[in-house]
């Protein structure tokens, strides 16, 4: 199929290649295009009278891959849902501007500064700053090698925010983990696959050996265990940033230069683009793993902020996946641009034209440069010891042009490339399952009291401890409220969010940013609609717990899910923005950027493993006073303590059905309408200081929420269950109020002087006073109209939670 | 072509091999009773004793905790897989795996190191591969335990090559 090849680029014979001979090129390529791609391609080129060059190809294969063009979430769907024989149909042009984005811009909130366009969403943080985020997924590169797809899921995301505007500089970062059950036994592990442990240890190593050596905290994120992430863990990695309002808005001209800036170039990562679009199987491509080096970006960070300042450079965006090819392309996208590719600085020499272009070496950024300003950046890179070239200029010529040692090796229209990708129409279906209320759960006190204890100790509710402790959470010494809260450090309890004070940024401030997020895979496997809503309202209600205010909290989405080329799974997707639409809308709060992950799905000797639903939403909010927040451990003996929000029989996908292998119940609903007025109420009552401690109900309930607060604190309780109010009033058991995990619920602690100014707050809202803070060592759930008292000392059931995950 | 091979000294907290021993008990290995790491630099070029000498104290060691062994090869006899240094605990019964990264992986390290080398004033071209030793201590161990070790806990076939020591 090659007629010629000029300086390592090959001519592809492709105008005369017939359907089937497209497909098994596009195949043995990697190029990960379809039949109609691929036909698509062909008759732009019979349009220009020319076969194509190999690296024009692999520009095309790149722009319009899944993990670059979201092919699946922006194009036609044919979505049927169905509910008790019942049939719904809607057609999407495209999902995510009809359901997340849409929300955004019909929210139309003035926080909201630059959304879905840059590499990060951003946000007001004052009148003059704003706050960048992203969160990005890492799933494949850590799936093949844990340590170093974790390590570059860091550094790549930081680099997100660097490339956002003229570059943000990085106060904090998150990392949210999906694994398999860590204790799974040998046997169960597929023949091939690592067990967990090695693949959480790695990860957890990447992330802390590059989030520590850039000198960026993490402070925020979560841990899921199910076993449906045994081949292919999940790895999220987030980071938020500072940058002027006057700078987030990038500029570019014909006859601006291109710089490159950062690590040289090799093979590594070549097809990282069109691999992420494909699933994994054995024979996964060693080129798509990358090795990461913290040490360098933090260059290219403090030197980049300084050029910026100095207004040396009118646009910037990082090397992510795609390379140059997506880097370049994208900036040059309304322009035109002549790029030489022998001017890249390369590790090694041998590299051929198109592995140059498409390369995903990390630790790399693209700068626009008024030729004005070229010497003066120059200088400014090299006296810092960072590696900076020119390799091209921006045209008006609409083209994309490639040279290589005098050669032109790629000519092509920007419109074909961005705009002309064909639109396939994908067909999609969800069945709703009908929810049962489970049979009366009626425990006696010690199966209650053992059923806690095993709750206590399961790997998604236990303490996280030895993985948060890895990471430099304080660096920078902004971090006001940290991702441990306790007394003591042998009584640190997790926190429902973090909190960044960035005054060594914004001189004078008094203003916050929250960070928190909300996950919950299991109840996608029954219900993904529920799922969504549940994830936005936890995030929602972790940012609140500790002094957010709701109208100043946005949120981003990232969906993980299985093959999607599949109608039944990506009817489950549909279902779950159809809820991110709703919850959106109905919390007022705008979705400012997501990412998604799909074909999650990984082959060993052809048997499928295939990772259950996940989204996470990541919540960032503005506080004007970071004085006005609060924590999650009890403070003081006497003081009161009052649970918001109603209960009700919601066990479907708990954490207590888990473990008692109970089927049915009912997936927690989100009674927004209830929840939105509980958050306002809760910020009313922490910037009036009238709480002094506050954690949000969520896996495993009331109880896991009471004692986690007691850990933290070293403090004992006495609840009485029977003040729960609950819905339908009296009626559920007593084990179902303790673990029911309805949304919309908190527990706050209040001194007796102030309970007189919180229940006026509260007045005509649903809440009850439920215990006070003891001065025992004992945690004292009691129902004296169930006749039931669960009594263990506060240290028994602490070392049941402190089961200390230890890799 | 010269080989340097670096030991934690034996009187600070052997932590990795601690750890390592956990997991390699959970696999069911119990034969064994201690476990070693040492790190590899493999470094080719026009270089003399004294250069290396000077890299290895200088650059690489921690002079407090660790220490060095160097050893020359002829570059015509040398193995990439034969990084035969006596480990520093005399025993007559270890088994050890060596770890490399693929010729085709990019080393970080190894990037860092070149640049170091310049900062000392070291202006010749020389080519550095890192790697790991593990050494076991206690029976001996088949090559079959050896290659489960290296799969299951030490090596990632995609990226990485080993070879098993008896």
């Amino acid at each position: 199929m090659i007629i010629k090849s000029i300086v390592g680029c090959k001519i592809i014979k492709l105008l005369n290649l017939s359907y089937k001979q497209l497909n098994e090129f596009s195949r043995s390529m990697n190029l990960s295009l379809s039949l109609l791609e691929m036909i698509k391609i062909k008759s732009y080129f019979k349009k220009i009278a020319r076969n194509p060059t190999d690296i024009e190809l692999e520009t095309i294969a790149q722009t319009w891959s899944e993990h670059c063009k979201h092919k699946t979430l922006t194009g036609i769907i044919k979505y049927t849902e169905k509910k008790n024989g019942r049939k719904k149909i809607r057609v999407f042009n495209n999902l995510l501007k009809e359901t997340i984005f849409r929300a955004t811009i019909e929210l139309n909130k003035k926080q909201c500064l630059s959304v879905f366009k840059d590499n990060a969403g951003v946000v007001e943080f004052d009148h003059k700053n704003a706050v960048a985020f992203k969160v990005e997924t890492h799933n494949h590169p850590a799936a093949l090698e844990p340590y170093g797809g974790a390590a570059t899921g860091i550094g790549g995301v930081v680099r997100d925010i660097l490339g956002v505007g003229l570059g943000a500089k990085p106060v904090a970062a998150t990392s949210v983990f999906c694994f398999a059950n860590l204790d799974i036994k040998k046997s169960q592990i597929p023949t091939g696959a690592c067990h967990p442990k090695r693949i959480a240890k790695g990860i957890i190593s990447g992330v802390r050996d590059y989030g520590n050596k850039i000198g960026i905290p993490i402070v925020n994120g979560a841990t899921c265990f199910d076993d449906g992430y045994i081949v292919n863990p999940l790895v999220f990695c987030g980071a938020i940033g500072i940058i002027p309002q006057k700078r987030i808005e990038k500029k570019i001209c014909a006859g601006d230069l291109i710089l490159i800036v950062g690590g040289k170039t090799g093979r590594d990562g070549v097809h990282g683009a069109t691999f992420s679009s494909i699933n994994l199987d054995q024979q996964s491509n060693i080129n798509a793993v990358q090795i990461g080096n913290p040490i360098v970006e933090k260059k290219i960070l403090d030197v980049m902020l300084k050029a910026r300042d100095l207004n040396f450079y009118k646009a910037v965006t990082d090397c992510g996946a795609g390379g140059l090819s997506s880097a370049i392309g994208e900036l040059a996208e309304q322009t035109g641009a002549v790029v030489y590719l022998d001017k890249v600085p390369v590790k090694y020499s041998g590299l051929r034209p198109w592995e140059i272009w498409i390369s995903e070496s990390q630790e790399r950024m693209v700068i626009v440069v008024e030729r004005k300003n070229k010497k003066k950046i120059i200088k400014i890179f090299n006296e810092e010891n960072v590696e900076a070239t020119f390799i091209g200029e921006f045209t008006n010529s609409k083209k994309l042009v490639l040279m290589y040692k005098n050669n032109m090796l790629a000519n092509m229209d920007m419109f074909f490339i961005h705009k002309d990708l064909p639109k396939p129409v994908r067909y999609a279906s969800y069945t709703i399952k009908n929810e049962q209320v489970q049979e009366p759960i009626k425990l006696h006190s010690f199966e209650i009291l053992k059923l806690l204890k095993y709750l206590l100790a399961d790997l998604n509710i236990c303490s996280k401890e030895w993985i948060i402790r890895q990471y430099d959470h304080e660096v920078q010494g902004q971090t006001i409220i940290k991702p441990l809260h306790g007394n003591t450090i042998e009584t640190s309890g997790h926190g429902d969010a973090s909190v960044i004070f960035p005054y060594t940024i914004v001189k004078a401030t008094k203003k916050g940013i929250v960070l928190s997020n909300g996950l919950n895979p299991r109840y996608g496997k029954i219900n993904t609609y529920k799922m969504a809503a549940s994830a936005i309202e936890e995030s929602l209600r972790n940012a609140v717990s500790v002094g957010a205010d709701i109208d100043k909290i946005s949120i981003l989405d990232n969906f993980c899910w299985g093959d999607t080329d599949k109608s039944k799974i990506l009817g489950s997707l549909i279902y779950a923005a159809k809820a991110c639409y709703d919850m959106s809308k109905a919390f007022c709060v705008p979705f400012i950027s997501g990412k998604d992950s799909l074909h999650n799905e990984y082959f060993i000797d052809k048997n499928k493993y295939s990772i259950p639903p996940v989204l996470l939403i990541s919540a960032i909010g503005i506080i004007n006073d970071v004085t006005k927040t609060v924590t999650m451990p009890f403070k003081k003996e006497n003081n009161k303590i009052y649970i918001l929000g109603v209960t009700r029989n919601e066990l479907g996908g708990s954490m207590f059905t888990k473990f008692k292998n109970i089927k049915n119940g009912i997936i927690p609903v989100v009674y927004y309408a209830e929840s939105k007025i509980i958050m306002k109420k809760i910020y009313e009552t922490i910037s009036k200081n009238l709480i002094e401690s506050c954690h949000d109900c969520s896996d495993g309930g009331l109880a896991v929420a009471v004692s986690e607060m007691s850990f933290a604190s070293n403090k004992g309780v006495k609840i009485n269950i029977d003040t729960v109010k609950t819905e339908p009033k009296d009626s559920l058991t007593v084990t179902e109020i303790m673990f029911s995990e309805s949304n919309g619920r908190f527990i706050v602690e209040v001194k007796p002087e102030n309970e007189f100014k919180f229940k006026k707050i509260f007045k005509n809202l649903i809440f009850s006073e439920i215990g006070y803070i003891i001065n025992e060592d004992v945690i004292i759930f009691e129902s004296k109209k169930h006749k039931l008292k669960v009594k263990e000392k506060l240290s028994v059931l602490s070392n049941f939670w402190r089961r200390n995950i230890n890799l | 072509m010269f080989g340097i091979e670096i030991f934690t000294k034996e009187y600070f907290k052997n932590s990795f091999g601690e750890r390592l021993l956990l997991d390699v008990y959970e696999f069911g290995f119990k034969d064994i009773k201690k476990i070693q790491r040492s790190t590899l630099y493999l470094m080719d070029g026009d270089l003399k004793y004294k250069d290396v000498l000077v890299i290895s104290k200088k650059l690489l060691i921690d002079k407090v905790t660790e220490f060095h062994i160097i050893k020359q090869y002829s570059a015509s006899k040398y193995k990439i897989m034969d990084f035969k240094i006596l480990p520093p605990i005399s025993s007559s019964s270890f088994s050890a795996i060596e770890v490399w990264y693929k010729n085709s992986v990019t080393d970080t390290l190894v990037e860092s190191i070149g640049k170091a080398m310049k900062d000392l004033n070291i202006k010749k071209s020389i080519n550095v591969k890192i790697g790991y030793k593990y050494y076991f201590y206690g029976t001996l161990l088949s090559p079959r335990t050896l290659n489960n070790i290296a799969i299951k806990l030490l090596v990632n076939k995609l990226i990485q090559e080993y070879n098993v020591i008896k």
